[in-house]
């Protein structure tokens, strides 16, 4: 019992830093997309996101794609709505370059926030002083 | 067993401090295997990072940029060159290049995974890079907020004096972060510790606020905020008698103020005169509540002050300054007084409550003497109070018949009427000034003068008697009645007034001395035939020996003063004093309740059954008008 708690404790010290950084970075990213709103639908093929996601305030995780105000995907999906879409792989966000407003994922360790300028304009998104540096005219 | 509580205190702060040090222990050597750890993994880095960048420097001739954006060859070399350098310890090396935006991308990544492709975009933390930019030199960061990255070493890669690039090398080794987690619990099991341990003292720190709050309260009087009866006795047992002075102080004529103007009044007057002393005395000063309107000061001595005079100093300043303010109470004007008995010289005396005792005999004096004055032992005049009169002295004043009288009413409790008064002797010095017995009957004792004097007391008393038609007490001890002398005196007195004689109580002290009790009985059955009455004073105190009862014709017990004195507040006087008067209803002997000096008191006997009462509060000692 007691190698079990402290396998907890230790599990939870391993992750918490990370996780804590990554659900600072998609409150302030979503609350910057929608400055406005007193509840965002959030869709996403990631339950770890799915998880932290739906403890922020204002947020609401929904079942359908078609019911989200915002979807934020790692996997290539086969049917796309048109959707705020945010991405969690680089990979994926250049496949995704011409419909995704931007993306965050892990590189080297670090945090990585990219937004694509017209695709943010196309959805009439205007970020915040503190997101303008993340901005790219393109990949 | 006192040296415990200093012994546990000790325990505890060891056992703290060994948690502390072992704690700080663990914590610099986990810096230190850090810090080796970093100096021995970037050491190794440094020699990548320059053979890296002679290297690159072979292959590229000014501008990297543009060379390898267009010149896939070259970056596939260059990449080829980074990886070799790859290790587990170095997971990521790859070089970066700064855009006009001044956002970082990368020009070529040796990584073996998580590779970046030329052009993109690597968040990284931009205060450092930049300074490599300007400063030409290599930089540590060291990650804290990073899990998997410890630190990166960045190197400029300069072409014509310029940096146009940056080589990062990512050390990616969990060894610290793995000591670090390990250590990780017992830190938090210490900080967990710290915790408790600083919970636990502020719960002590708390508990003890309480206990000194509700102490304070105890051995506070409610009314004035100064001491009370109960510190004083703690006080005393506590300190050392010669370290102070004592003052005793009256407020004049506070009855007078009571009776006009009532005791709402009083109280704030009480309360205004002790704010006026306290501004005279010092902290380290102790004043106590010690009867309705009497306080005790404790005047801390200074060993400076080698004639003794600080006490009277003070004493005399606390009288000026009530003399000289009028105090005003709901908007009534008063100019209150205070009579000050000083004993300076406490040393002089055998006990502090002797010394007590006799502060009230100058504050007696000083009320005598008409009020509103200083009375010290230390006063030239005054200092002949203290000291006892020769035989000579007394001889004078018996011859020249300046013995006289001071009566105190005792009172019924019933009908409030005075039933008999106690002859209390004093005699005149040459100087006219009174003499108090403490200073005379112990040095004529066993003396012919000494039945010269019980002689001279008794024809006063009859000589009282005769002309007042009051009943009056006289204070004999058992040994006076086995005196033959002052037997044969008694009775040629009882029998020259033999009119009279059913006026007198005699009270008798020293009742252990009844080794020749069958002598004591005749003689007393002899006194009682004359219709004398008999008394026990101080029952109660000492030796009360109750088996007297059996052997010794009583009319009167005098309940001892230490035990009325407090018995409004006292519970276990209160306990004795029933019980005696419970014992006295029975054996049908009326009790007297002697040192009543309070309205508190008075009420509280009252509510006991006992017959008689007497006490200042009643009536102080006086000449009979």
């Amino acid at each position: 019992m007691k190698k079990l708690i402290l396998l907890l404790v230790l599990s939870y010290s391993l992750f918490a830093s990370n996780l804590d950084i990554e659900k600072k970075i998609y409150r302030a990213i979503i609350y910057s997309i929608f400055p406005n709103k007193q509840t965002i639908s959030i869709w996403s093929d990631d339950i770890r996101k799915n998880n932290f996601l739906s403890s922020l305030h204002k947020i609401r995780i929904v079942k359908e794609p078609s019911s989200a105000d915002m979807l934020i995907i790692e996997k290539p999906l086969k049917t796309l709505p048109d959707k705020i879409l945010f991405i969690t792989s680089y990979p994926i966000l250049e496949k995704y370059k011409n419909k995704a407003i931007g993306g965050f994922y892990w590189q080297k360790g670090r945090p990585n926030i990219i937004f694509l300028d017209k695709n943010l304009k196309r959805f009439d998104i205007k970020l915040p002083d503190s997101m303008q540096e993340y901005i790219e005219d393109e990949l | 067993m006192k040296y415990f509580k200093f012994i546990y205190l000790g325990i505890f702060l060891f056992v703290i401090l060994a948690l502390f040090y072992i704690y700080t222990s663990i914590e610099n050597v986990t810096t230190k295997i850090d810090n080796n750890l970093k100096a021995l993994y970037v050491k190794e880095a440094i020699e990548h990072a320059k053979s890296i960048g002679s290297q690159i420097k072979q292959i590229i001739t000014v501008d990297p940029y543009n060379e390898i954006k267009n010149n896939s060859e070259k970056e596939k070399i260059i990449q080829r060159i980074l990886s070799s350098h790859i290790t587990s310890s170095y997971k990521y090396i790859y070089i970066l290049y700064k855009d006009k935006k001044g956002s970082y991308r990368y020009l070529v990544d040796g990584s073996l995974e998580d590779r970046g492709l030329f052009g993109q975009r690597l968040n990284v933390e931009k205060l450092y890079w930049d300074k490599v930019y300007t400063t030409q030199k290599g930089l540590l960061i060291r990650h804290k907020n990073l899990d998997s990255l410890w630190i990166t070493y960045l190197y400029p890669l300069i072409f014509q004096n310029k940096v146009e690039a940056i080589l990062a090398i990512d050390f990616s080794t969990s060894l610290p972060y793995t000591i670090k987690q390990a250590v990780k619990p017992i830190s938090s099991l210490f900080i967990a510790i710290f915790i408790s341990i600083f919970v636990l003292l502020l719960i002590l720190f708390y508990q003890t606020i309480l206990t000194l709050k509700s102490k304070k309260e105890s051995i506070t009087d409610q009314l004035t905020s100064v001491y009370n009866r109960t510190y004083l006795r703690d006080f005393l047992e506590k300190i050392n008698p010669t370290d102070y002075s004592i003052l005793m102080v009256d407020i004049d004529h506070f009855k007078t103020i009571n009776d006009n103007y009532g005791h709402k009044v009083g109280d704030e007057v009480l309360k205004y005169v002790i704010t006026l002393i306290k501004d005279e005395i010092r902290d380290k000063d102790k004043i106590v509540r010690y009867g309705g309107e009497e306080f005790l000061i404790f005047i801390k001595r200074s060993k400076n002050d080698l004639s003794n005079t600080l006490a009277e100093h003070i004493a005399k300043r606390i009288n000026n300054k009530l003399s000289s303010h009028i105090i005003k109470v709901e908007n009534i004007e008063l100019k209150v007084t205070v009579s000050i008995g000083v004993t300076a010289n406490i040393e002089h005396f055998k006990t502090i409550s002797e010394a007590i005792k006799h502060a009230d005999s100058m504050l007696y004096i000083a009320k005598q003497t008409g009020r509103n004055k200083v009375v010290t032992d230390s006063d030239t005049i005054q200092q002949t109070n203290i000291e006892k009169l020769n035989i000579e002295e007394i001889k004078d004043a018996i011859d020249n018949k300046r013995i006289f009288c001071e009566f105190q009413p005792i009172i019924d409790l019933r009908t409030t009427k005075i039933i008999k008064y106690e002859a209390l002797v004093r005699l005149k010095d040459k100087n006219n000034q009174t003499v108090y017995p403490n200073r005379f009957l112990n040095t004529i004792f066993n003396t012919s003068l000494y039945t010269e004097m019980t002689k001279s007391v008794m024809e006063i008393v009859f000589e009282t008697i005769k002309e007042k038609q009051l009943h009056i007490s006289i204070n004999f001890n058992f040994s006076d009645i086995l005196n033959t002398s002052i037997y044969d005196t008694i009775i040629q007195e009882l029998q020259e007034h033999k009119n009279l004689s059913s006026y007198i109580t005699i009270e008798l002290l020293e009742y252990e001395l009844l080794e020749e009790i069958s002598i004591i009985k005749e003689r007393l059955d002899h006194i009682r035939s004359f219709n004398v009455k008999i008394a026990l004073d101080d029952f109660g105190s000492g030796y009360a020996n109750y088996a007297i009862f059996k052997s010794i014709p009583v009319d009167y017990i005098k309940i001892d003063g230490s035990l009325i004195k407090e018995i409004d507040t006292d519970k276990i006087s209160q306990k004795i004093v029933k019980s005696i008067q419970i014992l006295a209803d029975e054996l049908d002997i009326q009790t007297i309740a002697e040192f009543v000096h309070s309205a508190n008191i008075y009420k509280t006997i009252q509510n006991f059954q006992i017959n008689n009462a007497q006490g200042f509060y009643l009536g102080k000692p006086s000449a009979l008008d």
